[in-house]
């Protein structure tokens, strides 16, 4: 008889702790410059996610411990927080993968009003060709000096300045799905979309608006993607569409795509590889994306649709899916 | 104190208190389980949400419903959706969006902080949408 109600003890007990980690429903705005929300189980409470949300835009954003740099004169070894540091080094062994990724491209970023000053509601005129050509003159990764050991960053030209905002999102959806404590949940933080503890459903935005979303795939649990296209932050200037991905010319890249959606095990890579397989087009993108052993999807304007390892349903008649080999 | 003890001692497994006891356990056990597993009866309707905060819940109850403006973000409310019918911002993703009708589904105007989003009712497909 006391085995039967120690039993049943044990059973009430194990409910009431199931109990304890609570359905999560957060949203917000205003951090790293864009809106966040997570739905899931457990982990902390909304305020301690901010918080987070908080120190990381201090380590990812120009404002923060990159403007220590971006500020500094030429030969001054400048300091940087350890996750800060190994961000940059991720993304500087990331342009010997792939140069279509230069975090350095910061001032050509900023001549062309792509900065943190942007605002969707503001009228912006593109540069001359002198002031590009000037600008690239402080572009490149060669400016700039590591030393690992004592993780600070020297410049060779007062002028060259970093940005971390093609890497930014993807780090930071990666560190809270690891340190928050979630039992299962989905992240997502400005479009970039991470997944813990079982797997979701994902939809693909379409670029030229409409649906909520123009094709599903599946976000594993650990997996983050992240998308890229030539649709968000730009401006429009006598009927020509500026927008916000550059090239080595100093110029927004032109090409047939509207946008890329990759999915890779590790944020920062996503969000990378989102931006450097939009420069490299899809052909030029599979190496790449084996390397990181990520998966993608190519939008293009004319609405034809290639993916390259991802399993993706198109959901939309108006959408033609060609699997790449 | 001694005869109490003794009772108890001597006492046979199946006694009127213990199986109170256990059915008393065994009602909060099956409560919880219902309370926990049983799908929630949620009537489907819109939420509205200005930076962040919940700030208006509209359920579809065939009334006559309102059109309602937050920070220069005019929604229309119409029997199961809900579109963005103008919008102050200059890129106008939010007025391109088509009018939402599934539970989760929902329409980000950016620039102004708005929110609109459908709860209840018929499960979208998707959990989030990648941008």
């Amino acid at each position: 008889m006391k085995k039967i109600a120690a039993v049943l003890l044990m059973v009430f007990i194990a409910v009431s702790l199931a109990a304890c980690a609570p359905n999560r429903e957060y949203m917000g705005f205003g951090f790293m410059g864009t809106f966040y929300s997570f739905k899931g189980v457990g982990g902390v409470e909304q305020k301690e996610l901010e918080k987070k949300l908080l120190e990381l835009e201090n380590l990812v954003s120009v404002d923060g411990e990159l403007k220590k740099i971006n500020e500094a004169k030429a030969g001054e070894a400048v300091k940087v927080d350890a996750a800060t540091y190994s961000l940059i080094k991720f993304a500087v062994d990331f342009n010997k993968n792939s140069s279509a990724l230069d975090i350095s491209l910061y001032p050509i970023v900023k001549l062309w009003g792509f900065d943190n000053t942007f605002n969707e509601n503001s009228s912006l005129t593109p540069p001359d060709d002198q002031s590009i050509t000037q600008t690239l003159t402080h572009v490149g990764l060669d400016l700039f000096e590591f030393d690992d050991e004592n993780m600070t960053v020297t410049k060779k030209d007062d002028l060259a300045a970093l940005d971390l905002g093609a890497l930014g999102k993807g780090y930071a959806v990666s560190y809270l799905l690891e340190k928050c404590g979630f039992k299962e949940g989905i992240l997502n933080l400005g479009g970039t979309i991470g997944a813990i503890g079982k797997e979701y459903k994902v939809g693909i935005e379409p670029p030229f608006g409409g649906e909520s979303y123009f094709a599903v795939f599946t976000l594993k649990s650990g997996e983050v993607c992240s998308t890229s296209g030539n649709y968000q932050r730009n401006y429009v200037y006598e009927g020509t569409l500026y927008h916000h991905i550059f090239g080595d010319n100093g110029r927004p890249v032109e090409n047939s795509l509207a946008s890329v959606t990759v999915v890779c095990g590790s944020g920062a890579a996503a969000d990378a590889l989102s931006t450097a397989c939009y420069v490299l087009g899809a052909e030029k993108s599979k190496e790449l994306l084996d390397l990181y052993d990520a998966s993608a999807v190519f939008v293009y304007e004319d609405k034809n649709v290639s993916s390259y390892k991802l399993d993706v349903n198109v959901t939309s008649k108006d959408y033609k899916l060609k699997v790449e080999e | 104190m001694k005869k109490d003890f003794r009772y108890y001692k001597e006492s046979k497994p199946f006694r009127l208190w213990d199986l109170a006891v256990v059915g008393v356990i065994l009602i909060m056990v099956v409560a919880l389980l219902l309370v926990l597993f049983l799908p929630r009866q949620e009537a489907a309707g819109v939420k509205i949400y200005y930076k962040g905060e919940l700030v208006r819940t509209v359920a579809f109850d065939g009334s006559a419903y309102p059109v309602l403006k937050y920070n220069g973000v005019t929604i229309v409310i119409e029997e199961g959706k809900a579109y963005v019918y103008e919008s102050t911002c200059k890129n106008q993703y939010c007025v391109k969006h088509a009018p939402i009708s599934k539970s989760g589904e929902s329409i980000v105007c950016l620039p102004n902080q708005v929110v609109v989003k459908i709860y209840g009712g018929e499960k979208s497909e998707v959990d989030e949408v990648t941008k």
